[in-house]
Protein backbone atom coordinates (compact mmCIF):
# COMPACT_ATOMS: atom_id res chain seq x y z
CA UNK A 1 0.00 0.00 0.00
CA UNK A 2 1.31 3.39 -0.89
CA UNK A 3 1.03 6.74 0.69
CA UNK A 4 -1.91 7.74 -1.40
CA UNK A 5 -4.01 5.21 0.37
CA UNK A 6 -4.28 7.37 3.41
CA UNK A 7 -4.47 10.44 1.24
CA UNK A 8 -8.09 9.75 0.55
CA UNK A 9 -9.04 9.71 4.17
CA UNK A 10 -8.53 13.24 5.31
CA UNK A 11 -7.09 15.31 2.52
CA UNK A 12 -7.18 18.62 4.31
CA UNK A 13 -5.48 19.57 7.50
CA UNK A 14 -7.88 20.98 10.00
CA UNK A 15 -6.51 23.07 12.77
CA UNK A 16 -8.55 22.11 15.76
CA UNK A 17 -9.03 24.63 18.53
CA UNK A 18 -8.67 22.19 21.37
CA UNK A 19 -5.94 19.62 21.32
CA UNK A 20 -6.99 18.12 24.64
CA UNK A 21 -10.39 17.27 23.23
CA UNK A 22 -8.81 15.31 20.43
CA UNK A 23 -6.52 13.49 22.83
CA UNK A 24 -9.50 12.39 24.88
CA UNK A 25 -11.03 10.96 21.74
CA UNK A 26 -7.78 9.20 20.85
CA UNK A 27 -7.83 7.55 24.24
CA UNK A 28 -11.40 6.34 23.75
CA UNK A 29 -10.52 5.05 20.29
CA UNK A 30 -7.64 3.17 21.75
CA UNK A 31 -9.77 1.71 24.50
CA UNK A 32 -12.28 0.56 21.92
CA UNK A 33 -9.58 -1.17 19.91
CA UNK A 34 -8.20 -2.99 22.94
CA UNK A 35 -11.64 -3.76 24.35
CA UNK A 36 -11.10 -1.71 27.50
CA UNK A 37 -13.86 0.77 26.78
CA UNK A 38 -16.82 1.02 29.16
CA UNK A 39 -20.40 1.21 27.79
CA UNK A 40 -20.66 4.87 28.87
CA UNK A 41 -17.40 5.77 27.13
CA UNK A 42 -18.49 3.86 24.09
CA UNK A 43 -21.68 5.91 23.87
CA UNK A 44 -19.67 9.15 24.02
CA UNK A 45 -17.33 7.92 21.32
CA UNK A 46 -20.06 6.73 18.98
CA UNK A 47 -21.91 10.01 19.21
CA UNK A 48 -18.68 11.90 18.52
CA UNK A 49 -17.94 9.74 15.47
CA UNK A 50 -21.50 10.19 14.21
CA UNK A 51 -21.32 13.95 14.59
CA UNK A 52 -19.37 14.59 11.38
CA UNK A 53 -17.73 12.87 8.46
CA UNK A 54 -14.44 14.39 9.52
CA UNK A 55 -14.69 12.78 12.92
CA UNK A 56 -15.41 9.43 11.30
CA UNK A 57 -12.34 9.85 9.08
CA UNK A 58 -10.15 10.67 12.03
CA UNK A 59 -11.39 7.61 13.89
CA UNK A 60 -10.64 5.46 10.89
CA UNK A 61 -7.21 6.98 10.49
CA UNK A 62 -6.28 6.09 14.05
CA UNK A 63 -7.66 2.58 13.66
CA UNK A 64 -5.46 2.15 10.61
CA UNK A 65 -2.37 3.44 12.37
CA UNK A 66 -2.98 0.86 15.06
CA UNK A 67 -3.60 -1.94 12.59
CA UNK A 68 -0.55 -1.23 10.48
CA UNK A 69 1.92 -0.49 13.23
CA UNK A 70 4.72 -3.00 13.11
CA UNK A 71 7.24 -3.65 15.77
CA UNK A 72 10.45 -1.71 15.66
CA UNK A 73 13.02 -4.46 16.01
CA UNK A 74 16.76 -4.40 15.97
CA UNK A 75 18.16 -7.44 14.23
CA UNK A 76 21.80 -6.56 13.58
CA UNK A 77 23.27 -7.76 16.83
CA UNK A 78 26.86 -8.86 16.60
CA UNK A 79 26.55 -12.27 18.10
CA UNK A 80 29.07 -14.97 18.67
CA UNK A 81 26.58 -17.76 19.26
CA UNK A 82 29.20 -20.16 20.54
CA UNK A 83 30.32 -17.66 23.14
CA UNK A 84 26.75 -16.78 24.06
CA UNK A 85 25.82 -20.41 24.48
CA UNK A 86 29.00 -21.03 26.44
CA UNK A 87 27.99 -18.32 28.83
CA UNK A 88 24.60 -19.94 29.26
CA UNK A 89 26.12 -23.35 29.92
CA UNK A 90 28.50 -21.88 32.49
CA UNK A 91 25.55 -20.45 34.34
CA UNK A 92 23.58 -23.68 34.14
CA UNK A 93 26.49 -25.57 35.59
CA UNK A 94 26.62 -23.29 38.60
CA UNK A 95 22.87 -23.26 39.13
CA UNK A 96 22.31 -26.96 38.72
CA UNK A 97 24.19 -29.74 40.36
CA UNK A 98 21.33 -31.82 41.60
CA UNK A 99 21.02 -35.24 39.92
CA UNK A 100 17.66 -35.95 38.28
CA UNK A 101 15.17 -37.70 40.52
CA UNK A 102 14.60 -41.40 39.91
CA UNK A 103 11.30 -43.13 40.41
CA UNK A 104 11.52 -46.59 41.92
CA UNK A 105 8.49 -48.89 42.31
CA UNK A 106 8.20 -51.99 44.39
CA UNK A 107 5.90 -54.95 44.36
CA UNK A 108 3.76 -55.64 47.46
CA UNK A 109 5.69 -58.74 48.38
CA UNK A 110 8.80 -56.72 48.70
CA UNK A 111 7.24 -54.28 51.11
CA UNK A 112 9.46 -55.17 54.04
CA UNK A 113 12.58 -55.08 51.98
CA UNK A 114 11.35 -51.89 50.44
CA UNK A 115 10.93 -50.29 53.82
CA UNK A 116 14.50 -51.14 54.69
CA UNK A 117 15.78 -49.90 51.36
CA UNK A 118 13.66 -46.79 51.67
CA UNK A 119 15.20 -46.07 55.03
CA UNK A 120 18.66 -46.48 53.55
CA UNK A 121 17.77 -44.31 50.56
CA UNK A 122 16.32 -41.69 52.81
CA UNK A 123 19.36 -41.72 55.00
CA UNK A 124 21.70 -41.40 52.03
CA UNK A 125 19.53 -38.73 50.47
CA UNK A 126 19.47 -36.81 53.73
CA UNK A 127 23.21 -37.09 53.99
CA UNK A 128 23.75 -35.94 50.44
CA UNK A 129 21.26 -33.14 50.86
CA UNK A 130 23.24 -31.92 53.83
CA UNK A 131 26.66 -32.24 52.32
CA UNK A 132 26.16 -31.58 48.60
CA UNK A 133 26.51 -27.94 47.62
CA UNK A 134 23.08 -26.43 47.07
CA UNK A 135 22.48 -25.10 43.55
CA UNK A 136 23.40 -21.46 43.43
CA UNK A 137 23.03 -18.41 41.24
CA UNK A 138 25.94 -16.14 40.44
CA UNK A 139 25.28 -12.55 39.46
CA UNK A 140 28.14 -10.35 38.36
CA UNK A 141 28.18 -6.71 37.32
CA UNK A 142 30.23 -6.60 34.11
CA UNK A 143 28.78 -3.29 32.99
CA UNK A 144 31.30 -0.55 32.35
CA UNK A 145 29.13 2.01 34.12
CA UNK A 146 26.27 1.85 36.54
CA UNK A 147 25.18 -0.59 39.15
CA UNK A 148 23.38 -3.86 38.61
CA UNK A 149 20.45 -4.98 40.65
CA UNK A 150 20.12 -8.57 41.81
CA UNK A 151 16.86 -9.66 43.37
CA UNK A 152 17.24 -12.60 45.70
CA UNK A 153 14.64 -15.33 46.27
CA UNK A 154 13.54 -13.76 49.57
CA UNK A 155 12.90 -10.34 48.02
CA UNK A 156 16.17 -8.82 49.20
CA UNK A 157 17.62 -6.38 46.71
CA UNK A 158 21.33 -6.05 46.11
CA UNK A 159 22.95 -3.37 43.98
CA UNK A 160 26.32 -4.52 42.73
CA UNK A 161 28.96 -1.99 41.94
CA UNK A 162 31.11 -2.54 38.85
CA UNK A 163 33.09 -5.81 38.97
CA UNK A 164 31.24 -6.97 42.07
CA UNK A 165 29.66 -10.41 42.16
CA UNK A 166 27.31 -12.20 44.48
CA UNK A 167 26.49 -15.86 44.78
CA UNK A 168 23.34 -17.09 46.46
CA UNK A 169 21.37 -20.35 46.56
CA UNK A 170 18.41 -20.83 44.25
CA UNK A 171 16.38 -21.28 47.42
CA UNK A 172 17.54 -20.20 50.85
CA UNK A 173 17.59 -22.77 53.61
CA UNK A 174 15.03 -22.54 56.38
CA UNK A 175 17.53 -21.51 59.03
CA UNK A 176 19.52 -18.76 57.35
CA UNK A 177 19.92 -16.73 54.19
CA UNK A 178 23.53 -16.89 53.21
CA UNK A 179 25.20 -15.16 50.27
CA UNK A 180 28.79 -14.74 49.22
CA UNK A 181 30.10 -11.38 48.03
CA UNK A 182 33.18 -10.23 46.16
CA UNK A 183 33.47 -6.50 45.61
CA UNK A 184 31.17 -3.73 46.71
CA UNK A 185 27.41 -3.96 47.07
CA UNK A 186 24.54 -2.13 48.68
CA UNK A 187 21.90 -4.28 50.37
CA UNK A 188 18.26 -3.75 51.15
CA UNK A 189 17.42 -6.85 53.11
CA UNK A 190 13.89 -8.17 53.35
CA UNK A 191 13.12 -8.45 57.04
CA UNK A 192 12.74 -12.01 58.34
CA UNK A 193 13.49 -12.24 62.03
CA UNK A 194 13.56 -16.05 62.05
CA UNK A 195 16.02 -16.33 59.15
CA UNK A 196 19.10 -14.17 59.57
CA UNK A 197 20.70 -12.80 56.42
CA UNK A 198 24.45 -13.41 56.27
CA UNK A 199 26.97 -12.03 53.81
CA UNK A 200 30.18 -14.00 53.53
CA UNK A 201 33.12 -11.84 52.46
CA UNK A 202 36.03 -12.59 50.20
CA UNK A 203 39.04 -13.99 52.15
CA UNK A 204 37.03 -14.42 55.32
CA UNK A 205 34.63 -12.68 57.59
CA UNK A 206 30.94 -12.18 57.60
CA UNK A 207 28.22 -9.61 58.03
CA UNK A 208 25.08 -10.76 59.75
CA UNK A 209 22.06 -8.64 59.17
CA UNK A 210 19.80 -7.71 61.99
CA UNK A 211 18.19 -4.81 60.15
CA UNK A 212 17.80 -3.47 56.69
CA UNK A 213 20.08 -1.30 54.60
CA UNK A 214 23.82 -1.31 54.41
CA UNK A 215 26.83 -1.27 52.11
CA UNK A 216 29.66 -3.79 52.03
CA UNK A 217 33.00 -3.50 50.29
CA UNK A 218 35.27 -6.54 50.27
CA UNK A 219 37.47 -6.57 47.20
CA UNK A 220 40.04 -9.13 46.18
CA UNK A 221 42.75 -6.56 45.48
CA UNK A 222 42.80 -4.91 48.89
CA UNK A 223 43.40 -5.95 52.45
CA UNK A 224 40.41 -4.05 53.74
CA UNK A 225 36.78 -4.92 54.19
CA UNK A 226 34.41 -2.07 54.86
CA UNK A 227 30.83 -2.09 56.13
CA UNK A 228 28.62 0.99 56.34
CA UNK A 229 25.13 0.84 57.79
CA UNK A 230 22.42 3.21 56.54
CA UNK A 231 19.50 1.88 58.48
CA UNK A 232 18.99 -0.82 61.06
CA UNK A 233 21.69 -3.03 62.58
CA UNK A 234 24.27 -5.50 61.35
CA UNK A 235 26.84 -7.64 63.08
CA UNK A 236 30.25 -7.50 61.44
CA UNK A 237 32.58 -10.42 62.11
CA UNK A 238 35.78 -9.78 60.17
CA UNK A 239 37.32 -13.18 60.90
CA UNK A 240 36.21 -16.55 62.18
CA UNK A 241 37.89 -16.02 65.52
CA UNK A 242 36.12 -12.81 66.42
CA UNK A 243 32.63 -12.70 67.76
CA UNK A 244 31.81 -9.59 65.85
CA UNK A 245 30.59 -6.11 66.56
CA UNK A 246 27.13 -4.69 66.14
CA UNK A 247 26.98 -1.62 63.91
CA UNK A 248 24.00 0.68 63.75
CA UNK A 249 22.92 3.44 61.38
CA UNK A 250 25.67 5.85 60.27
CA UNK A 251 28.42 3.60 61.64
CA UNK A 252 31.26 2.31 59.56
CA UNK A 253 33.76 -0.41 60.28
CA UNK A 254 36.93 -1.02 58.29
CA UNK A 255 38.80 -4.23 58.91
CA UNK A 256 42.43 -4.58 57.86
CA UNK A 257 43.45 -8.16 57.19
CA UNK A 258 47.18 -7.57 57.62
CA UNK A 259 47.00 -5.84 60.96
CA UNK A 260 43.83 -7.73 62.02
CA UNK A 261 42.55 -4.42 63.34
CA UNK A 262 39.11 -2.94 62.91
CA UNK A 263 38.58 0.83 62.85
CA UNK A 264 35.17 2.22 63.70
CA UNK A 265 33.76 5.62 62.94
CA UNK A 266 30.54 7.53 62.48
CA UNK A 267 29.76 9.01 59.09
CA UNK A 268 27.97 12.30 58.67
CA UNK A 269 26.76 11.54 55.17
CA UNK A 270 26.44 8.65 52.75
CA UNK A 271 28.40 10.25 49.96
CA UNK A 272 30.53 7.17 49.51
CA UNK A 273 27.37 5.40 48.36
CA UNK A 274 26.90 7.85 45.50
CA UNK A 275 27.60 4.99 43.07
CA UNK A 276 24.26 3.48 44.16
CA UNK A 277 22.21 6.49 45.25
CA UNK A 278 23.45 8.87 42.53
CA UNK A 279 23.58 11.69 45.08
CA UNK A 280 26.08 13.42 47.33
CA UNK A 281 25.20 15.80 50.09
CA UNK A 282 27.34 18.43 51.75
CA UNK A 283 26.23 20.61 54.61
CA UNK A 284 28.76 23.29 55.46
CA UNK A 285 31.46 20.68 54.87
CA UNK A 286 35.01 22.07 54.59
CA UNK A 287 36.39 21.80 51.08
CA UNK A 288 39.29 19.63 52.20
CA UNK A 289 36.69 16.99 53.08
CA UNK A 290 34.54 17.60 50.04
CA UNK A 291 37.30 17.17 47.48
CA UNK A 292 38.30 13.59 48.44
CA UNK A 293 34.64 12.53 48.19
CA UNK A 294 34.40 14.06 44.74
CA UNK A 295 37.72 12.55 43.68
CA UNK A 296 36.60 9.13 44.71
CA UNK A 297 33.17 9.33 43.16
CA UNK A 298 34.23 10.77 39.84
CA UNK A 299 37.60 9.01 39.65
CA UNK A 300 39.53 12.27 39.20
CA UNK A 301 42.25 14.23 40.98
CA UNK A 302 41.49 17.74 42.19
CA UNK A 303 44.32 19.96 43.30
CA UNK A 304 43.66 22.95 45.50
CA UNK A 305 46.35 25.53 44.86
CA UNK A 306 45.63 27.68 47.88
CA UNK A 307 45.51 25.26 50.83
CA UNK A 308 43.87 27.85 53.09
CA UNK A 309 40.75 27.55 50.92
CA UNK A 310 40.40 24.02 52.27
CA UNK A 311 38.53 25.30 55.31
CA UNK A 312 35.81 27.02 53.29
CA UNK A 313 32.40 25.53 53.99
CA UNK A 314 30.50 23.99 51.09
CA UNK A 315 26.81 23.12 51.02
CA UNK A 316 25.20 21.40 48.08
CA UNK A 317 23.18 18.45 46.90
CA UNK A 318 24.81 16.93 43.87
CA UNK A 319 22.63 14.74 41.72
CA UNK A 320 23.46 13.44 38.28
CA UNK A 321 25.97 16.15 37.57
CA UNK A 322 29.32 15.52 35.97
CA UNK A 323 32.51 16.70 37.61
CA UNK A 324 32.90 19.68 35.30
CA UNK A 325 29.46 20.96 36.24
CA UNK A 326 30.30 20.57 39.92
CA UNK A 327 33.60 22.45 39.51
CA UNK A 328 31.84 25.15 37.54
CA UNK A 329 29.60 25.56 40.57
CA UNK A 330 32.76 25.95 42.69
CA UNK A 331 34.13 28.69 40.52
CA UNK A 332 30.81 30.53 40.79
CA UNK A 333 30.78 30.31 44.59
CA UNK A 334 34.42 30.89 45.39
CA UNK A 335 35.75 32.50 42.24
CA UNK A 336 38.18 29.65 41.53
CA UNK A 337 39.94 29.50 38.24
CA UNK A 338 39.44 25.91 37.12
CA UNK A 339 41.93 24.35 34.76
CA UNK A 340 42.42 20.84 33.48
CA UNK A 341 46.05 19.85 33.86
CA UNK A 342 45.62 16.32 32.50
CA UNK A 343 42.70 14.10 31.65
CA UNK A 344 40.90 13.46 34.95
CA UNK A 345 43.04 16.02 36.71
CA UNK A 346 41.80 19.44 37.73
CA UNK A 347 43.39 22.40 39.40
CA UNK A 348 41.56 25.05 41.40
CA UNK A 349 43.51 28.31 41.56
CA UNK A 350 42.81 31.50 43.53
CA UNK A 351 39.43 31.87 45.13
CA UNK A 352 37.93 33.77 48.02
CA UNK A 353 36.23 32.17 50.98
CA UNK A 354 32.70 33.44 51.43
CA UNK B 1 11.39 -24.17 11.52
CA UNK B 2 8.43 -26.47 11.70
CA UNK B 3 6.32 -26.98 14.74
CA UNK B 4 7.04 -30.69 14.73
CA UNK B 5 10.79 -30.38 15.09
CA UNK B 6 10.31 -27.80 17.79
CA UNK B 7 8.07 -30.19 19.71
CA UNK B 8 10.78 -32.79 19.34
CA UNK B 9 13.41 -30.41 20.65
CA UNK B 10 11.22 -29.58 23.61
CA UNK B 11 10.78 -33.27 24.37
CA UNK B 12 14.54 -33.74 24.29
CA UNK B 13 14.95 -30.67 26.45
CA UNK B 14 12.69 -32.18 29.09
CA UNK B 15 15.01 -35.17 29.13
CA UNK B 16 17.98 -32.90 29.80
CA UNK B 17 19.46 -32.89 26.31
CA UNK B 18 21.80 -29.93 25.98
CA UNK B 19 22.04 -30.34 22.21
CA UNK B 20 18.33 -29.67 21.98
CA UNK B 21 18.90 -26.67 24.21
CA UNK B 22 21.53 -25.44 21.77
CA UNK B 23 19.14 -25.77 18.82
CA UNK B 24 16.44 -23.84 20.66
CA UNK B 25 19.00 -21.29 21.79
CA UNK B 26 20.26 -20.69 18.25
CA UNK B 27 16.74 -20.20 16.98
CA UNK B 28 15.26 -18.10 19.75
CA UNK B 29 18.09 -16.16 21.40
CA UNK B 30 18.55 -13.64 18.57
CA UNK B 31 14.78 -13.19 18.36
CA UNK B 32 14.59 -12.53 22.08
CA UNK B 33 17.31 -9.90 21.78
CA UNK B 34 15.18 -8.16 19.16
CA UNK B 35 12.13 -8.31 21.44
CA UNK B 36 14.05 -6.98 24.40
CA UNK B 37 15.85 -4.25 22.52
CA UNK B 38 12.52 -2.69 21.68
CA UNK B 39 11.98 -2.08 25.38
CA UNK B 40 15.51 -1.71 26.64
CA UNK B 41 17.83 -0.25 24.05
CA UNK B 42 20.99 -1.55 25.67
CA UNK B 43 22.58 -4.58 24.07
CA UNK B 44 24.39 -5.91 27.14
CA UNK B 45 21.32 -5.73 29.36
CA UNK B 46 19.28 -7.44 26.66
CA UNK B 47 21.80 -10.27 26.51
CA UNK B 48 21.74 -10.66 30.28
CA UNK B 49 17.97 -10.86 30.32
CA UNK B 50 17.76 -13.24 27.35
CA UNK B 51 20.28 -15.47 29.12
CA UNK B 52 18.09 -15.38 32.22
CA UNK B 53 15.14 -16.56 30.14
CA UNK B 54 17.10 -19.59 28.98
CA UNK B 55 18.35 -20.38 32.47
CA UNK B 56 14.72 -20.36 33.56
CA UNK B 57 13.68 -22.53 30.61
CA UNK B 58 16.30 -25.08 31.53
CA UNK B 59 15.49 -24.97 35.20
CA UNK B 60 11.79 -25.53 34.55
CA UNK B 61 12.25 -27.95 31.68
CA UNK B 62 10.64 -30.92 33.36
CA UNK B 63 7.54 -29.04 34.43
CA UNK B 64 7.27 -26.99 31.25
CA UNK B 65 3.66 -26.39 30.31
CA UNK B 66 3.43 -24.30 27.18
CA UNK B 67 -0.02 -23.61 25.80
CA UNK B 68 1.04 -21.25 23.04
CA UNK B 69 4.11 -21.59 20.87
CA UNK B 70 7.54 -21.71 22.44
CA UNK B 71 8.30 -18.46 20.66
CA UNK B 72 5.35 -16.71 22.32
CA UNK B 73 6.22 -18.25 25.67
CA UNK B 74 9.85 -17.14 25.59
CA UNK B 75 8.94 -13.73 24.30
CA UNK B 76 6.51 -13.17 27.12
CA UNK B 77 9.06 -14.33 29.65
CA UNK B 78 11.64 -11.95 28.17
CA UNK B 79 9.29 -8.99 28.10
CA UNK B 80 8.31 -9.63 31.71
CA UNK B 81 11.95 -9.59 32.67
CA UNK B 82 12.48 -6.37 30.74
CA UNK B 83 9.59 -4.78 32.58
CA UNK B 84 10.90 -5.89 35.96
CA UNK B 85 14.25 -4.47 35.02
CA UNK B 86 12.73 -1.16 33.97
CA UNK B 87 10.66 -1.04 37.11
CA UNK B 88 13.62 -1.60 39.38
CA UNK B 89 15.85 0.84 37.50
CA UNK B 90 13.08 3.35 37.23
CA UNK B 91 15.39 6.34 37.24
CA UNK B 92 16.55 5.49 33.75
CA UNK B 93 13.44 5.46 31.64
CA UNK B 94 10.30 6.23 33.47
CA UNK B 95 11.20 9.42 35.16
CA UNK B 96 12.66 11.09 32.14
CA UNK B 97 10.04 13.73 31.77
CA UNK B 98 6.97 14.73 33.65
CA UNK B 99 5.50 16.86 30.94
CA UNK B 100 4.93 14.98 27.76
CA UNK B 101 4.96 17.98 25.55
CA UNK B 102 8.58 18.53 26.50
CA UNK B 103 9.63 15.32 24.86
CA UNK B 104 7.73 15.98 21.70
CA UNK B 105 10.78 17.43 20.03
CA UNK B 106 11.00 17.91 16.34
CA UNK B 107 13.08 14.81 15.71
CA UNK B 108 10.14 12.75 14.59
CA UNK B 109 9.04 15.35 12.14
CA UNK B 110 11.80 15.07 9.60
CA UNK B 111 10.39 11.72 8.61
CA UNK B 112 8.27 11.81 5.52
CA UNK B 113 9.30 14.95 3.73
CA UNK B 114 12.42 13.40 2.30
CA UNK B 115 10.70 10.17 1.42
CA UNK B 116 7.43 11.14 -0.07
CA UNK B 117 7.05 7.98 -2.05
CA UNK B 118 7.79 5.78 0.89
CA UNK B 119 5.30 3.17 1.89
CA UNK B 120 3.09 4.10 4.78
CA UNK B 121 4.03 0.99 6.70
CA UNK B 122 7.69 1.83 6.53
CA UNK B 123 7.06 5.38 7.61
CA UNK B 124 4.93 4.21 10.47
CA UNK B 125 7.58 1.74 11.45
CA UNK B 126 10.21 4.43 11.48
CA UNK B 127 7.94 6.80 13.33
CA UNK B 128 7.50 4.21 16.09
CA UNK B 129 11.24 3.91 16.32
CA UNK B 130 11.49 7.65 16.80
CA UNK B 131 8.88 8.00 19.50
CA UNK B 132 10.24 9.25 22.82
CA UNK B 133 11.49 6.26 24.79
CA UNK B 134 8.82 6.09 27.48
CA UNK B 135 6.12 6.64 24.92
CA UNK B 136 7.37 3.85 22.66
CA UNK B 137 7.68 1.51 25.60
CA UNK B 138 4.08 1.95 26.63
CA UNK B 139 2.75 1.93 23.08
CA UNK B 140 4.65 -1.27 22.26
CA UNK B 141 3.38 -3.04 25.35
CA UNK B 142 -0.15 -2.24 24.40
CA UNK B 143 0.16 -2.91 20.68
CA UNK B 144 2.56 -5.83 20.49
CA UNK B 145 2.24 -7.50 23.88
CA UNK B 146 -1.52 -6.94 23.97
CA UNK B 147 -1.35 -5.79 27.54
CA UNK B 148 -4.20 -3.76 29.00
CA UNK B 149 -3.63 -0.28 30.39
CA UNK B 150 -3.94 -1.61 33.88
CA UNK B 151 -1.52 -4.48 33.29
CA UNK B 152 1.08 -2.08 31.94
CA UNK B 153 0.57 0.24 34.88
CA UNK B 154 0.99 -2.62 37.33
CA UNK B 155 4.04 -4.03 35.59
CA UNK B 156 5.80 -0.68 35.51
CA UNK B 157 4.54 0.50 38.87
CA UNK B 158 3.11 3.73 37.52
CA UNK B 159 -0.43 5.05 37.34
CA UNK B 160 -2.97 4.02 34.74
CA UNK B 161 -3.46 7.71 33.97
CA UNK B 162 0.20 8.02 32.96
CA UNK B 163 -0.14 4.98 30.75
CA UNK B 164 -3.18 6.42 29.05
CA UNK B 165 -1.42 9.73 28.49
CA UNK B 166 1.56 7.98 26.95
CA UNK B 167 -0.53 5.85 24.62
CA UNK B 168 -2.58 8.82 23.52
CA UNK B 169 0.58 10.76 22.94
CA UNK B 170 2.08 7.93 20.91
CA UNK B 171 -0.98 7.61 18.70
CA UNK B 172 -1.05 11.33 18.19
CA UNK B 173 2.64 11.59 17.33
CA UNK B 174 2.35 8.70 14.88
CA UNK B 175 -0.52 10.36 13.11
CA UNK B 176 1.43 13.60 12.97
CA UNK B 177 4.37 11.79 11.44
CA UNK B 178 2.14 10.24 8.78
CA UNK B 179 0.36 13.43 7.97
CA UNK B 180 3.62 15.08 7.17
CA UNK B 181 4.46 12.20 4.93
CA UNK B 182 1.81 13.41 2.56
CA UNK B 183 2.15 16.33 0.23
CA UNK B 184 2.12 19.14 2.71
CA UNK B 185 2.86 22.67 1.70
CA UNK B 186 5.31 24.58 3.90
CA UNK B 187 2.44 26.75 5.06
CA UNK B 188 0.59 23.75 6.39
CA UNK B 189 3.67 22.45 8.14
CA UNK B 190 4.13 25.81 9.71
CA UNK B 191 0.50 25.78 10.81
CA UNK B 192 0.91 22.31 12.28
CA UNK B 193 3.96 23.30 14.24
CA UNK B 194 2.20 26.37 15.44
CA UNK B 195 -0.73 24.24 16.50
CA UNK B 196 1.50 21.78 18.23
CA UNK B 197 3.34 24.35 20.24
CA UNK B 198 0.22 26.40 20.89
Amino acid sequence: MVVDRVGGLAPTVVIRPNIMQELDIVLLLHKRITGEITPAESAVLESWIGASAQNACLAEEYARIWAEASEHRKTDFHLDMDAEFGRLMARLNTTEQRPPAKVITFGTKLLRAAAAVAFLLLATWGYRELTAPAPTVLVENNLSTGSKLAELPDGTRVWLRQKAKIEYPVAFSSSERRVQLVGEAYFEVAHQAERPFRVGLVHSGMVEVLGTRFNVRAETGTDEACVLVCEGKVRFSPSRKTKGTVLTANQRAVFNRTTQNTRFNEVSNFNELAWQTGRMEFDSTPLHQVLPDLEKHYGVRIELQDQSMGNCPYSALIREQNIEQVLEGFSLIYGFKVSKSAPDQYRLAGGVCQ
Amino acid sequence: MTEVSEKYDLECLRGGDTEALRRLFDRHYPLLLGDLYNYLPDEETCKDLAQDVFVELWRKREALDIHTSLRAYLRRAAVNRALNHIKSNRRTVLEDSANWQDTADSSHRDIGLKHEQERMEDALHRAIGQLPEKCRLVFSLSRFEHMSHREIAEQLGISTKTIENQITKAMHLLREALRELRHLSPAVIWALKWWWIG
